[in-house]
């Protein structure tokens, strides 16, 4: 419960495993907070899963960022489809 | 010699505890003076002072962070919605402009008093459930408020962030980052994380938390501060309270409490031979940081909080003497350690409204507001594998503190940020000024101390001068053109 307390060594391999197993459920965010935490362990393993990690969140970020400039630019001229995806509406547009 | 005999028979006893439980975590607070003598000689004090202000600057910074980031989100998001929170029809008396100023007065009393009932019901029923083992309720009623906290108030909060900037954003992108940030918060609180990221999520539950408390009704508020004020001193510092009853049973059961504290947590190894003034502590007590979670349901939601600031003293073994400063708010819903909730009920209320917010200081539910609790404590884990040397162990020096405070804190500024920023400042130095005082007070003492009362008590009497004073005063005199 208490995540203040450092983790052993035994422990940190099956953690960081978990972390990177949840971290598909569509969770980039988790992968980064992973990388934070195992960013200075030297086991082959969990450089292996903090780097594919890394990878994975970057790419998703490029990909939501991608999406929201489409969405942003296009949204006026997508009309009905536009507005119905829009979670917040701007006042005062063109 | 004989000092180093002793600590290594204590040492010895330790390790052989701790090989029974691998995984347990001792605590301990370690501080000796003088050998048993209670009050602390010069040197002594002098040595206090010193490690207290190596420490005071790991707790300021993060409240001082969360209250500018709690202005920051009420000048921008929130600037309209004072007095017309969902808090609003959970409350008794509903406050409105018409009545009479006596007429709010007592509304607001029995609003309040209502509050802290539910508050006082929710830490005993917490209490129960946790002297009898059910801790797997309390974890996970931190880990639902935590995550509910996060996701759905976070959520709230950042679209009328958006709003207010007038940017679009489309369904899909906002629910992707809301869960990510839900389900990393959650699990960077309740399980494994770095401990900046856990600083940062503790932070940021507090803010939302502190945000929607501060929809309450003007009166109700603060006459609520005022009496959790009290109320935490009364739970802190009486001696039969369930506080220690709390911690008591933490020690022996050797698991921490569930809830949210915000931890500095500076973990080193130390050997004796580093320890200059190792001093035998006789005293073996264990005391754990006590975090004390009351949950409230106002009709199904309170929050209680007390904060108290205690100093554990403990010496089994002697690595170090230092001071540990563990204040524990807990307060809110994202980590309450004992609040059992009625999700259902809140749930609904949420959805009304907001989704709660966060624990204290992270953690906090934000239904039950914890305890504040300004604890010294060490943390001393020890290796069990015996090296060449001493036991060298791992000492946890940062000051803890609560994650009710925070949000009390940031209530309070909360209140201040819907005036003007002249009041602002001032309550945020009032209340800097009360935590420091605390702490101080907490490294001369050693004891549990209550965070709230001082801080609340110097912010409310700035932010009436303030507010009623100073700014009219100074907008006179810019009209004048007078300069001061």
């Amino acid at each position: 419960m208490d995540p203040t307390i450092p983790l052993k060594e035994e422990e940190k391999e099956t953690v960081c495993k978990k972390m990177w197993i949840i971290g598909f459920f569509g969770l980039p965010f988790v992968w980064f907070t992973m990388a934070c935490y195992f960013w200075k362990e030297k086991h082959p393993k969990i450089r292996f899963y903090v780097f594919w990690g890394l990878v994975g969140f970057f790419t998703e970020l490029l990909i939501l960022v991608f999406w929201m400039g489409i969405f942003v630019s296009k949204r006026d001229s997508w009309g009905e489809t536009g507005e119905s995806l829009s979670a917040v509406l701007p006042v005062g547009t063109q | 010699m004989d000092n180093k005999n002793e600590g290594d028979e204590q040492k010895k006893k330790k390790k052989h505890k701790q090989k029974k439980n691998t995984n347990k975590v001792e605590f301990y607070t370690h501080y000796k003076i003088h050998e048993g003598k209670r009050n602390p000689g010069k040197e002594d004090l002098d040595y206090i002072v010193s490690v207290y202000t190596k420490q005071l600057r790991k707790v300021l910074i993060p409240v001082a962070v969360t209250m500018l980031l709690v202005v920051l989100v009420i000048r921008t998001a929130y600037k309209d919605q004072e007095d017309e929170g969902a808090f609003n029809d959970i409350m008794i008396y509903d406050e409105s402009e018409d009545d009479s100023a006596a007429f709010r007065f007592g509304g607001a009393l029995l609003n309040a008093v209502i509050v802290i009932a539910v508050i006082l019901v929710v830490t005993v029923i917490m209490v129960c459930l946790y002297m009898n083992g059910f801790d797997w309720i309390l974890v996970g009623w931190v880990v639902l408020s935590v995550f509910v906290i996060l996701t759905f108030y976070g959520l709230l909060t950042g679209l009328q962030i958006i709003q207010y900037t007038n940017k679009s954003l489309d369904w899909i992108s906002t629910l992707i980052i809301a869960l990510n940030f839900g389900i990393a918060g959650t699990i960077s609180i309740v399980w494994k994380s770095a401990k900046i990221v856990n600083q940062i999520f503790l932070i940021i539950i507090s803010v939302l938390f502190a945000a929607i408390l501060s929809t309450l009704p003007e009166y109700t508020t603060w006459i609520l501060l005022v009496l959790l004020a009290i109320y935490d001193l009364i739970v802190v510092l009486s001696p039969k309270g369930p506080l220690k009853m709390l911690v008591e049973t933490a020690e022996k059961k050797g698991k921490p409490i569930p809830g949210l504290i915000y931890s500095s947590m500076v973990w080193f190894m130390s050997t004796l031979d580093k320890n200059k003034k190792k001093k035998k502590n006789n005293k073996k007590k264990k005391k754990r940081e006590e975090e004390k979670e009351m949950k409230k349901q106002k009709k199904k939601r309170k929050k209680s909080s007390s904060s108290s600031v205690s100093n554990g003293s403990e010496s089994d073994d002697i690595l170090l003497n230092n001071q540990k400063i563990n204040l524990n708010s807990s307060e809110s819903e994202s980590e309450s350690e004992i609040n059992p909730i009625h999700d259902s009920d809140e749930i609904d209320k949420e959805e009304t409204e907001e989704n709660e917010k966060k624990t204290t200081n992270i953690k906090l539910r934000k239904k039950g507001n914890e305890n504040n609790n300004v604890k010294k404590k060490k943390k001393t884990q020890r290796n069990n594998t015996k090296k060449e040397k001493e036991s060298s162990a791992l000492l946890d020096h940062s000051p803890k503190l609560g994650l009710g405070d925070f949000i009390f804190y940031s209530l309070l500024i909360s209140k201040a940020a819907y005036q003007d920023y002249t009041t602002v400042f001032t309550c945020f130095v009032a209340i800097l000024m009360g935590l420091s005082l605390t702490l101080f007070f907490l490294a001369l003492l050693q004891k549990a101390l209550p965070a709230l009362p001082l801080s609340i008590l110097f912010g409310i009497i700035f932010f009436f001068i303030t507010s009623n004073v100073l700014v009219p005063m100074i907008s006179l005199v810019f009209q004048s053109h007078v300069f001061l």
